[in-house]
């Protein structure tokens, strides 16, 4: 499951993917919020990308009981 | 379990290199200047269950360089692939009629002498192992057969490191060791500003560190095939 109308990117691809990102702002969650999340923004900081990440990821995103869908569609 | 070090490891190729050496067992040593960028890398190599450590590593530090060679004997207990692959200055921008000289000199110290110290400092732990690799990160920019003058700085730095595989595949084939250069190609990453996805791009550096030992030595590749000086 994923934060609605999100994308699902592998850590690795998101960072090769950068370049494609530079216009959008995003926001990166992953699952606990801790460094996997961090780590990606820094990098696409350091690449000039508008972005943050998601404090406490997307297990506090359930335990708020905020919407969830399945994983890109699937 | 093989140990690798790759220095410039916090983003772009070296960063997918430790990437894709990661998954097919290896320990990674991301060699990386700065500390933020340095844990930044550990964090996401580990997140992927790999076998990663972060080392600190500044190419134009002489002393950091061989300080890095003893840090990986105490944490890996030793190495047995070294990928040269930090380099600066990518200089499209510079004529030859006009450099600028620090930056000529930046890309000399950082590109061709840094990579040659490392090769040094590793020595002694690449001799112990059972199948020693080198792969020197280049460029067709460094290529004598269609040198032109669109990165000056570069290129010279690129001529001179594959000059230098060329005299480490010599020196050290007695003793095992296969050094080769490889061109990752024209690569999307910051220093590419363009060109074919990044794991592409590293899928021949990942090819040079893990030839068999009748691999070839002395060679410049891209994709695993040869291409001319």
């Amino acid at each position: 499951m994923q934060v609605p109308h999100s994308r699902f990117r592998h850590p690795f691809d998101a960072l090769n993917s950068a370049g494609a990102e530079k216009r959008h702002q995003l926001v990166i969650c992953c699952v606990h919020g801790h460094e996997v999340s961090r780590a990606v923004c820094g990098f696409l900081r350091d690449e000039g990308i508008d972005c943050r990440y998601l404090v406490g990821g997307f297990e506090a995103w359930r335990e708020a009981d905020l919407p969830v869908e399945p994983i890109d569609g699937h | 379990m093989k140990t690798v070090l790759i220095t410039g490891a916090n983003r772009g190729l070296g960063l997918e290199v430790a990437h894709q050496l990661g998954a097919k067992g290896f320990h990674v040593l991301a060699g990386i200047r700065n500390a933020e960028a340095g844990r930044r890398a550990e964090a996401l190599l580990r997140g992927a269950g790999i076998r990663a450590d972060y080392v600190p590593l500044d190419m134009a530090a002489p002393d950091m360089i061989a300080a890095a060679a003893d840090m990986i004997a105490g944490m890996a207990g030793g190495l047995d692939v070294l990928i040269n692959n930090a380099a600066v200055h990518y200089d499209t921008h510079q004529r030859v009629g006009a450099p600028d000289f620090a930056i000529v000199e930046e890309a000399l110290a950082i590109n061709t002498v840094g990579a040659w110290r490392m090769t040094v400092a590793a020595l002694p732990h690449l001799l112990r192992s059972e199948a020693p690799r080198i792969v020197n990160v280049s460029s067709e920019s460094g290529a004598w057969s269609s040198m032109t003058g669109t990165t000056p700085a570069y290129s010279l730095s690129k001529i001179g490191l594959n000059a230098l595989t060329r005299m480490m595949a010599s020196e050290f084939r007695g003793d095992g060791i296969l050094v080769n250069a490889v061109c990752p190609g024209w690569t999307a990453t910051d220093m590419g500003g363009g060109g074919r996805p990044v794991p592409e791009g590293a899928r021949g550096i990942v090819w040079a560190a893990t030839l068999p030992d009748d691999g070839p030595t002395g060679g410049f590749f891209r994709d695993g095939k040869p291409i001319d000086w």
